[in-house]
This record gives C-alpha cells, sequence and structure tokens, in this order.
C-alpha cells in the first residue's frame, strides 16, 4: 500500500528520461551504469503504444553480485500531445528471476513513469519495484527535471542540464538517496548522460534507437 | 575527479555554444528556403507540409522521418521542431493521401494537425 501511495504521490508531482514506448518498429537500448548499480534493457516496440522488451540489473562491487532479469511488457497508456509539449504515462510488467534476497527466486517487476516536456523544459517520476514470493526485494524512485541551454534542430547537437533524485532500496537494508546533476547530449539518434552525485558517484546513461 | 568533471563541463559549454551557433546559421537559411518550398508546393505539388502536435524531440521526429522513408512515393523527410511541422517531398508524379498521412503521423503516437496549405 505504501508504495501504491509513493508512485501515486511521485505522478501527482511530476518528463521524460527514457521512453520504454516508441514508434512502431523501433528498437530501443538504455541503461543506466554506477558503481552502485547497473541497469540496462531493450525494448522492442510493436505498435506506438506496446513495446515488450528484457531487464537487466546487477549491483556491482559487493562481495557477491547480486543481479535480476526480467521479460517485460510496456504500454503507454495515456499519451498527451501538445501544441508546444508531450506528456506520457507509461507502465511496466515484467516476469524473470533476481537474486537481491540472497538466492535466486522467480520474480516479478512492475513500473510506473509519468514525463513531460517541451523543447527546452523536462520533468519525469519514475517508481520500479522487483518483487518475490516473500515482498519486495528492490525499488527505485527517481525524479529528475531539466533546462535546455538552447533550443536545437533535429540535426543538431541538443543539450541539456538535468537534476535528478534517485531512492534505490534493496531488501532488508535501508533507502540510498542522492542527488545528481548530469549533462544530457542529444544527437540525432543517441542521447547519453553523464553526472555525478553529491556523494561522488558517477553516473553514466545512454539511450538509443534504431 | 574533479579535474575530468571540469573538462566535461567545459567541453558541454563548448558544444553548447557551437551547436547553438549552427541553430542560428541554420534557422536563418531555412527562412530562405522556406519561400522557396511554398512556391514550389503551389505550383508542382510535389512537396508538402503537414503540421503535427506532441513532436518535441529527436526520438519524435526519428520515428516520424523513419515511417514516411518507407513510404515508395517519399523521396524525402525534413522535420522542422521548431514549428512542429513536417515536409515531405515526393517523387515525381506521385503523392501520398491525406488519409495516408495522418495515419503514419497517428500511428506515430502524435497528432495530425492537417497540411499547411489546407
Amino acid at each position: 500500500m505504501k508504495s501504491i501511495l509513493a508512485v501515486i504521490g511521485l505522478l501527482l508531482s511530476s518528463s521524460s528520461w527514457a521512453h520504454p514506448v516508441s514508434f512502431k518498429g523501433s528498437l530501443g537500448i538504455m541503461g543506466s551504469q554506477s558503481e552502485l548499480l547497473s541497469h540496462n534493457q531493450i525494448n522492442y516496440s510493436a505498435t506506438h503504444r506496446f513495446a515488450f522488451g528484457a531487464h537487466y540489473l546487477r549491483r556491482p562491487n559487493r562481495e557477491t553480485d547480486r543481479e535480476a532479469g526480467f521479460f517485460t511488457t510496456n504500454f503507454l497508456l495515456k499519451r498527451w500531445n501538445g501544441s508546444s509539449y508531450q506528456g506520457n504515462i507509461y507502465a511496466l510488467q515484467g516476469l524473470g528471476g533476481s537474486d537481491f534476497s540472497g538466492r535466486g527466486r522467480l520474480s516479478g517487476v512492475s513500473g510506473l513513469q509519468f514525463d513531460i516536456e517541451d523543447r527546452e523544459l523536462y520533468f519525469l517520476a519514475k517508481h520500479l519495484e522487483s518483487y518475490n514470493g516473500e515482498g519486495s526485494d528492490f525499488r527505485q524512485s527517481i525524479v529528475r527535471a531539466g533546462v535546455a541551454p538552447y533550443v536545437a534542430d533535429f540535426e543538431g547537437i541538443h543539450s541539456w542540464l538535468i537534476l535528478q533524485w534517485q531512492q534505490n532500496q534493496f531488501v532488508d537494508e535501508d533507502p540510498v538517496r542522492d542527488v545528481t546533476p548530469f549533462i544530457r547530449v542529444f544527437y540525432n539518434n543517441l542521447l547519453f548522460e553523464l553526472g555525478q552525485s553529491l556523494d561522488g558517484v558517477t553516473r553514466f546513461n545512454y539511450i538509443t534507437h534504431f | 575527479m574533479k579535474t575530468w568533471m571540469f573538462i566535461i563541463l567545459s567541453a558541454f559549454i563548448s558544444i553548447s555554444l557551437q551547436a547553438e551557433e549552427a541553430h542560428k546559421h541554420h534557422k536563418n537559411d531555412g527562412h530562405k528556403h522556406e519561400g522557396s518550398t511554398a512556391e514550389v508546393v503551389s505550383s508542382t505539388a510535389t512537396e508538402t507540409t503537414i503540421k503535427v502536435k506532441g513532436m518535441v524531440c529527436a526520438f519524435c521526429a526519428q520515428g516520424i522521418t523513419k515511417n514516411f522513408k518507407s513510404e515508395k512515393e517519399v523521396e524525402d523527410v525534413k522535420v522542422d521542431l521548431d514549428k512542429m511541422e513536417v515536409h515531405l517531398r515526393f517523387k515525381k508524379g506521385q503523392k501520398l493521401s491525406r488519409a495516408k498521412m495522418k495515419e503514419i503521423i497517428t500511428g506515430a503516437g502524435f497528432d495530425f494537425v492537417g497540411e499547411v496549405s489546407e
């Protein structure tokens, strides 16, 4: 119940780091890397409202690596096409396996994302949670806002400054929260972001679509 | 760590300034081009411009461009994100129907407003 309330809170308070569903026939590859967690995903959009894909999460630099993998379905639940903006709500569900709890288990994953952006401002909130037969073994909440210092053409280099708040919580551990300023560079079908959290954690994100 | 973050930030500012300058040049060139495009549309009807709602980023533009280019009637596609317009140039003697253009735009997830000349 607390998780549901948290998601609703994020939705109400809250654009887009990554659109898990894109144009029909597109293949999207995206990921985020840090010393705390790496999360990579690939999604194929069968329509502009539905995509299926796979996620792989790994928690490196521990005595024993913890990891999880899921096959997922992604839905565009709602889109607002404005004269100068676009807003979206996405949902994700999936099944796979996880050893975040210390031993390999059949696990499920679900997530919600809200984003809204124009060509100069951007806001996103999302929540992802994986769970096994005993309850949640990983939760991640992200809220981010961005501003573009200039407006670029489709064929130009577009850059953004982004501030992200993130909370990760693994089973039986306290939540880890941090704030990370990012620099984003967007060129054609390639986007990457580089940032360093206020706690000194370096983060790298990427997205590409074919 | 701070040193390379400073280098990255400097590179970012440099790229931003150069890209903004390139954008201004492109826009200036574009104004000249738009006039000539309008003339071509009215005289030969081998080009048209569509107004689209919701097209805010390069990924949006990429989807629309890819879908139109897969149509055999289309020779070239240009997206203007500033105006939220898609410029289509057709092969000689060919054109897409309004219904087909609308289908491609809505199928990519955007709202078809109409042809600019309508």
